[in-house]
């Protein structure tokens, strides 16, 4: 009896010290954000589990892009007869194939990218996305490479897009080995953007009707802009201590504007060049200067 | 023994939050992803009791959270209590089965029931905890982008995961004398 009454106040300890333990680091990572303890556990738990995510990553990527051929085949099957028996023939090979053609298309977009003059003044460190957040609360990534590398917090990262590369986010926090990038997508990202041919600058944020979106802030209602009109970077800084942006990086184009007589800013939703869903090889931007 | 078992546990938490970071969102069509600790906190609580499940949530939550740069302890928070109430209300059902089959295993689809209950719970939780910190996205799309697919996803991989868990942890039968008196 006795002992029993003693497992039962000592599992009543355990779950209670567990929960205030839970709330305490709660309350610590509200108030200090990725600076103090909390900051420097996140960093130790990000070099331990860097190493062992890369290699979980490599190991699971084929079986990703394995998925993904075979959805491309879905497609293909629907679309067209003749290309579904040879992508059925083409097996394995067609998976190694893909994958590859995808990954040389991937790292020629990249390549165009640095050759392009739109980031001069940077150089370029590639990387591989080894982890990324599981939920749409937090939107951030996890890269392979860190400090030893010469990444540095506020770094801003591209991803391939179109003939060149798009404005992924910019890194949040690294440690030797590894660094987490903030999507343009979280909620605490805010970027400065201006419409490509215009001279206005507006803060771009994610959208809170649909945070798969960007709003275009703080654009006034005698600017001209148009639907299908690209936003790029503009050279300016969003907080004190932020790396400056390259001028003249894509981040996507705009999708619909609006503006009603109660507002003095139009309302404008742009839709990001870089796809989130499949975010596999990246560049961190470093800026020469520093 | 018994450092043994925690030395198990203490890898397989591992091993499953860097599932569920670097694996489980290429492996997923949506951008949600299955919570696959949660899986492994249900199972624990099932085979190794509330506290064991309670302490290993808090740590897979930790870690979790770490590297995707989440809120640090919201996760650990969410899994700790669904550890406790799922590790109790086995541990009720076991007592009931005790007394009318006369054996106390908890069935293989109790433990589906759990991680079904256990996988809402948790994903609603989430979204109000994240809503009272100023990060909550809008409802619908909260419901339709993440507590939905969130809740299918976990579902579809416990299927073949509960078991396999089961198989796992099912050696080491839980040492208790006090299954009369819940907390």
């Amino acid at each position: 009896m006795l002992i029993g009454k003693n497992r039962l106040i000592r599992r009543r300890v355990i779950i209670g010290l567990l929960l205030a333990a839970s709330l305490t680091l709660l309350t610590l990572s509200f108030r200090e954000g990725s600076a103090g303890v909390t900051g420097s556990i996140r960093r130790s738990a990000l070099s331990v589990t860097a190493p062992v995510s890369e290699v979980v990553h490599r190991v699971t990527q084929p079986v990703a892009d394995a998925w993904s051929w075979t959805t491309g085949l879905i497609d293909a099957r629907q679309e067209n007869e003749r290309l579904k028996k040879e992508l059925e023939r083409a097996g394995a090979t067609g998976v190694q194939v893909q994958n590859l053609t995808e990954q040389l298309q991937k790292d020629e977009q990249l390549l165009n990218f640095v050759h392009s003059r739109g980031a001069s003044g940077f150089d370029y460190i590639g990387a591989s996305v080894i982890a990324q957040s599981p939920n749409d609360y937090n939107r951030t990534i996890t890269l392979n490479v860190g400090s030893a590398d010469g990444v540095a917090v506020n770094d801003p990262v591209v991803a391939p897009y179109g003939d060149g590369a798009g404005l992924m986010g910019r890194v949040a926090s690294v440690t030797g080995n590894a660094s987490t990038v903030m999507l343009i997508l979280d909620q605490d990202s805010a970027v400065y953007g201006t419409i490509q041919g215009a001279t206005a600058k507006g803060l771009l944020v994610p959208s809170s009707g649909d945070p798969s979106l960007l709003s275009l802030l703080f654009i006034g209602v005698d600017e001209s802009v148009d639907v299908g009109q690209a936003v790029l970077t503009a050279n300016y800084r969003t907080n004190k201590g932020d790396a400056l942006l390259p001028r003249g990086i894509p981040i996507g184009k705009v999708t619909s504007v609006n503006q009603s007589d109660a507002n003095s800013d139009k309302t404008i939703q742009v839709t990001p060049f870089v796809d989130f869903q499949n975010l596999t090889d990246v560049l961190v931007l470093k800026d020469k200067s520093r | 023994m018994i450092v043994l078992d925690a030395l198990r546990i203490a890898v397989l938490v591992f091993v499953t939050a860097v599932f569920q970071v670097s694996a489980a969102p290429q492996l997923t069509p949506t951008d949600s992803t299955p919570d696959l600790m949660l899986i492994l906190v249900v199972a624990l609580a099932v085979h190794r009791g509330g506290e064991t499940a309670a302490a290993a949530g808090f740590a897979g939550g930790l870690l979790i959270d770490s590297v995707t740069g989440g809120w640090m302890g919201l996760s650990s928070l969410l899994y700790v209590v669904a550890g406790w109430a799922v590790g109790r209300r086995a541990r009720n059902d076991e007592d009931v089965m005790m007394g009318t089959a006369g054996h106390a295993a908890v069935p293989l689809r109790s433990e589906y029931g759990y991680a079904v209950l256990a996988a809402v719970a948790v994903q609603v939780g989430y979204a109000v905890l994240q809503g009272l910190l100023g990060q909550g996205l809008p409802l619908g799309f909260t419901v339709d982008h993440i507590i939905v697919p969130g809740v299918i996803l976990t579902i579809a991989f416990a299927l073949p995961l509960l078991p396999l868990l089961q198989r796992l942890l099912h050696s080491r039968t839980r040492i208790d004398t006090a299954r009369t008196a819940p907390i």
